[in-house]
């Protein structure tokens, strides 16, 4: 049975992964697992600059799910380089660096700083985050700006680029097309959608950012169909996110075109969610006679059929 | 190190006011266990996703249950919420699932030859049993001060008055020990303590470990709080439970639970 998938040339041992700030810098799950059974996982958001993140007041619980602004807190590029990538140094999971920039000469000069990291796999381009006010995003709510910041780091990233995209927009086609047209060599989605909740007895929100990021099992079906449009928009891969708890979580996504998958907010409340998920795929693959994991990416089919109750 | 595991519940003891003693066995948690440490917690066991969704972190208020030694963890949970209500409905057999121990816990070494005092307002003693009872066989000198609403609320004074700790009590009602804040009992108790004899450790509600706090800023007295945040982790990674300190943001889980007072910053009210 295999259970390896190639994403931009690179091989992957097997299409589980964990999400960006949803894992730290991998070192911290090392009590509960050994990570590198996973396929790979993305760091923390990594900026040019240490950065502080968002005032306290950052999380807040909702049903299946969980409103974030941590503001992208993140030891910086440097430390990444000097402080945890050493540890990691027998990392058996591919490390993707999840990178970010106020604009594009950031991304560039981060870009430029990961480049010798051999250990450092792909790059994932953070457009996504709904938290800071500048930067990041405003280069995922318009496609000119997505496709100009992917050729930017193209011409200078010496590893594969993928880029995470926003669901908040209104069709991620023309987003999933931009990053493929900027030259990505991947897409991944998605990132967290905006939302609010308040306290009523206080009458104030409970996000001392007012507005973050809904994600967890909540998101999931949005994530599913939006993993389903973007998969049929380019060809390119897409690496499916959002919500993923569970084997049956992460099937959806590659009958849905996805190549691979990333677990987040799941790592939290269960830090041994990932490889859950990665032993419930192999058993899955066991019990419908799969012999190569490939074959059911994308492989829903489209077709009138009986109601499932299950 | 820490562990994430599933664990028999052995003892539930219900209190006034929604609160209750929740004991589990978990040897692998309880074993390593400092006093000040904490875990995450749910009632629900194996589901990929549970409602709700995070587990709470409690602190663990100790590692004996009856003639268990060392081999428990338990706490003290207010029921305020679906999480709490969960837990507080355990019953001895059912399980639950932990990740811990989390968190630095206090810093004994730092007490040296200093008086200790212990000011616990409600169910913020829970961070202190094994503090006070660690700090009680190596021979220091331990007072307790503990406020809460009235005499019935006064969760786990047993198990501290065992420890032969001096213990002074407030309470709001009057109806044990002197009636008004945990502060009055603090000055009483605490009356000729200067700033190199005495460490102080406060747990409760923040106004009242704030007050702890002014009330040792101005004898220039060390003072140590253990706090609690919203946290969707407990081990660092989620970066939700961020207090402010004199040094910048820090990790209630991963920095604290306790911080110094001096270099910590209260939440605007």
């Amino acid at each position: 049975m295999n259970l390896s998938v190639e994403i931009a040339g690179q091989e992957f041992k097997n299409p589980v992964l964990t999400a960006s700030g949803t894992f730290g810098y991998g070192l911290e799950f090392e009590p509960y697992f050994d990570i590198g059974r996973l396929g790979g996982f993305c760091t923390k958001g990594l900026s040019l600059e240490p950065r502080a993140g968002n005032a306290p007041g950052r999380i807040f619980e909702t049903p299946s799910g969980m409103l974030n602004a941590i503001g992208l807190e993140n030891v910086g590029v440097r430390a990444f380089v000097e402080d945890k990538l050493p540890r990691l140094k027998d990392c058996k999971a591919r490390i993707v660096a999840n990178i970010l920039g106020r604009n594009i000469e950031e991304f560039v000069a981060i870009t430029e700083f990961l480049g010798p990291c051999r250990q450092v796999s792909a790059l994932e381009l953070n457009i996504s985050c709904p938290n800071i006010k500048e930067g990041g995003i405003e280069f995922g709510h318009d496609p000119k700006a997505t496709r100009r910041v992917t050729e930017a780091v193209k011409k200078v990233a010496r590893v594969p680029v993928w880029v995470k995209l926003s669901p908040n927009v209104t069709d991620i086609a023309v987003f999933a097309r931009a990053a493929e047209e900027g030259g990505a060599d991947a897409i991944s989605l998605i990132n967290t959608f905006v939302g609010m909740a308040i306290h009523v007895d206080e009458r104030r929100p409970m996000l001392s950012n007012l507005a973050g990021g809904l994600s967890g099992p909540s998101i999931r079906p949005l994530a599913v169909r939006l993993a389903y449009q973007a998969s049929r928009a380019v060809g390119i891969p897409v690496i499916g996110i959002g919500g993923i708890a569970n084997a049956r979580d992460a099937l959806e996504f590659l009958l849905a075109g996805a190549t691979a998958v990333q677990v987040g907010t799941a790592n939290f409340y269960d830090p041994c969610a990932a490889v859950r998920v990665l032993e419930g795929l192999e058993e899955y693959c066991q019990r419908h006679g799969v012999e190569d994991v490939r074959d059911l990416i994308g492989a829903v089919e489209v077709r009138p059929g009986r109601f499932y109750y299950d | 190190m820490s562990r994430l595991l599933e664990a028999p519940v052995i003892g539930v003891e219900a209190f006034a006011l929604g609160n209750s003693l929740l004991a589990l066995e978990a040897p692998e948690i309880a074993g390593p266990c400092k006093p000040g440490q904490f875990v995450m917690i749910s009632a629900q066991t194996g589901l990929s996703q549970p409602f709700p969704l995070l587990k709470r972190a409690l602190a663990v208020y100790s590692t004996d249950y009856g003639r268990r030694k060392g081999s428990v963890v338990s706490l003290l949970l207010k029921a305020v919420g679906d999480g709490t209500r969960q837990l507080a409905a355990l019953r001895p057999g059912d399980r639950a699932e932990l990740v811990g121990p989390l968190g630095n816990g206090f810093d004994v070494d730092e007490v040296r030859s200093r008086r200790v005092f212990l000011v616990a307002g409600g169910i913020g003693i829970a961070s202190f049993y094994l503090l006070a009872r660690d700090l009680a066989e190596s021979g220091k000198q331990v007072h307790l001060i503990y406020g809460a609403r009235s005499s019935r609320d006064l969760v786990g004074i047993e198990d501290f008055e065992a420890l032969g700790l001096e213990i002074t009590v407030t309470t709001d009602d009057g109806s044990r020990g002197i009636q008004g804040l945990v502060l009055s009992g603090l000055e009483k108790a605490a009356a000729g303590c200067g700033s190199d004899d005495s460490i102080f450790y406060a747990c409760g509600p923040t106004p009242m470990m704030q007050a702890v706090a002014a009330w040792c800023a101005k004898r220039g007295a060390p003072c140590r709080i253990s706090v609690e945040n919203r946290m969707a982790c407990g081990f660092g990674v989620c970066l939700g439970c961020t207090v402010r300190t004199a040094d910048g943001y820090r990790l209630a889980c991963t920095h604290g639970p306790v911080f110094d007072a001096a270099r910590f910053e209260w939440p605007p009210s």
